[in-house]
């Protein structure tokens, strides 16, 4: 998948090209947004919220 | 060495000591950009080392947090020396690689059967993991170019573009005159592929 919003900025978009770069630009942007309020997500946020919280423990253990 | 200010723009800020809160905004968020690309690493690269067998979903999970963790404490990585998405895959692989070596044995192969070289090797990228990742830095330009433009440019461009409302329907919900929204899309789009001209956004997207 090759999308045009990457073409080079002088390069003319064609009405097609126009109407994948909004395809694409508003499935990026629904797909990311949506995903945060998975379950998955969530427990993966916890885990790096507690992966964190001991290396900044281990941090201040050593210091 | 500094990432540049103007692009990937969050990768930047996760490199900053300074700001704690902002920090902690910035991981949440490139959590949230790299999600889906991160899941389908982890997968594809559990599959290829385990002759195809499927990951359960905390093997998944677990992966996906030690990858973020080790991104955002490791701090290694340099958009000028290669391409974020290698970065990650190396990563990803070598968390995956550890977790094996702790889970035998497998169904399908024993670590017996397989030799360090194999294990050290990242696995190709596959085509959903390529289709993922680009959907992901398509949101990412979204957010570097979300932090260039006025707020109210934003919120035009993304009930039109991003919400795919009709043109004539933000005007007037949004009480302005229909030339107005689009002269905004024109120059937001105009700006959104200024930026993803950038070398560090074509090097990511194209091999």
């Amino acid at each position: 998948m090759i999308d045009p919003i990457f073409k080079p900025g002088d390069q003319p978009l064609s009405e097609e090209e126009e109407n994948s770069i909004t395809r694409n630009l508003a499935e990026a942007y629904r797909l990311t947004e949506q995903q945060e309020k998975t379950p998955e997500f969530q427990r993966i946020v916890q885990k790096i919220v507690r992966l964190l919280d001991v290396g900044a423990k281990h941090g201040q253990g050593n210091s | 060495m500094q990432l540049p200010n103007t692009s990937l723009s969050l990768l930047s800020r996760l490199r900053d000591d300074g700001d704690q809160a902002t920090w902690q905004v910035s991981w949440r968020r490139f959590h949230q950009l790299y999600h889906a690309p991160l899941i389908a690493m982890a997968s594809n690269i559990y599959r290829k080392h385990t002759g195809d067998a499927t990951p359960s979903q905390q093997v998944i999970e677990d992966v996906v947090s030690l990858v973020v963790v080790d991104f955002l404490t490791k701090n290694r990585f340099d958009a000028e020396r290669g391409r974020l998405r290698t970065y990650l895959r190396v990563l990803t692989n070598a968390r995956v690689v550890d977790l094996l070596r702790k889970e035998r044995p497998f169904d399908h192969l024993s670590l017996e059967d397989c030799d360090d070289q194999a294990f050290s090797e990242t696995p190709a990228e596959t085509p959903d993991e390529r289709k993922s990742f680009s959907q992901a830095l398509l949101a990412t330009l979204i957010e570097d170019m979300k932090e260039q433009i006025p707020l109210r440019h934003f919120e035009i461009f993304e009930m039109v573009k991003l919400k795919e409302m009709p043109p004539s329907q933000v005007a007037e919900e949004l009480g302005v005159d229909r030339r107005v929204v689009d002269n905004t899309v024109y120059k937001v789009m105009k700006r959104l592929r200024e930026i993803g001209s950038r070398p560090e956004y074509q090097e990511e997207y194209y091999d």
